[in-house]
């Protein structure tokens, strides 16, 4: 819970900020929120995940990584292109690293699965990788069409993976359904 | 697959973290073993049949 509150209180900040609420001063100020509720959340699942499972452990570290790192990006990125209008190649490999976090999720999930010792464990996480893909793709597939032929708006592409994580979560709920545990909802 | 892993922990009094340490996996494995919603690999099978001192087929049958 307080690492998806970390990540809204970031989007928060950033939509203030963007809508001009408040100045970069407030935004960097405000910024220590989210970081406070992420640090929060790291130390907290480092105590409750299996303390036998050194998988299970790296996942979260990694996680709370490249979680630091799209955000740190994603601010970067608004504040030089968005505000002081950079241009160029600096400003396209600034706009491609919150999106190359992502290579960074998948990457970790799949290191989880390879790493977990248990072998129960690792049925649970394939198959919320699986569910995740299946609804992600199916999502982007009916709305690409639906798109196609204008019967909704455009989408941003960025809201595919994000409903790839969503999806992880819809894995474990189906797991818990199923074999009576989770696996990995973090 | 049936199993009486259950009936063999019960006769040890070990409880379900007990028999999770001496095989090397998480509690909920056992559980799920236990209650027929995941049948273990074959190693891990072996591993059960070797700790129990018992042949696989006394622990693990068909439906």
């Amino acid at each position: 819970m307080a690492a998806v509150s970390s990540v809204l209180a970031a989007l928060m900040v950033l939509f203030l900020w963007k809508s001009e609420a408040i100045n970069i001063g407030t935004a960097y100020v405000l910024a220590i929120v989210p970081v406070a509720l992420m640090v929060f959340a790291f130390v907290r699942s480092l105590r409750q995940s299996r303390s036998d499972s050194k998988a299970s452990q790296r996942y979260l570290t990694r996680m709370a990584l490249v979680m630091a790192f799209y955000l740190l990006t994603l601010f970067v990125a608004e504040n030089q292109i968005e505000d002081r209008g950079l241009t160029g190649p600096l400003a396209a490999l600034l706009a491609l690293l919150p999106g190359l976090s992502f290579a960074g999720v998948i990457w970790i999930f799949g290191a989880l699965i390879v790493e977990e010792q248990d072998e129960f464990f690792r049925l649970l996480y394939v198959r919320q990788g699986l569910i995740a893909t299946g609804v992600s793709f199916t999502l982007a597939a009916v709305w690409g069409y639906l798109e196609t032929y204008k019967i909704v708006d455009p989408v941003v592409a960025y809201w595919w993976p994000t409903i790839w994580c969503f999806g992880i979560g819809i894995g474990g709920v189906a797991n818990k359904i199923k074999y009576g545990t989770f696996g990995e909802m973090r | 697959m049936n199993n009486r892993l259950k009936v063999l922990r019960a006769e040890r009094s070990w409880s379900q973290q007990d028999l999770a340490d001496r095989l090397g996996v998480s509690r909920q494995s056992v559980n799920a073993i236990e209650t027929g919603r995941y049948d273990p690999s074959l190693p891990l099978a072996f591993t059960i049949a070797e700790l129990f001192e018992l042949p696989i087929e006394a622990i693990f049958s068909r439906d």
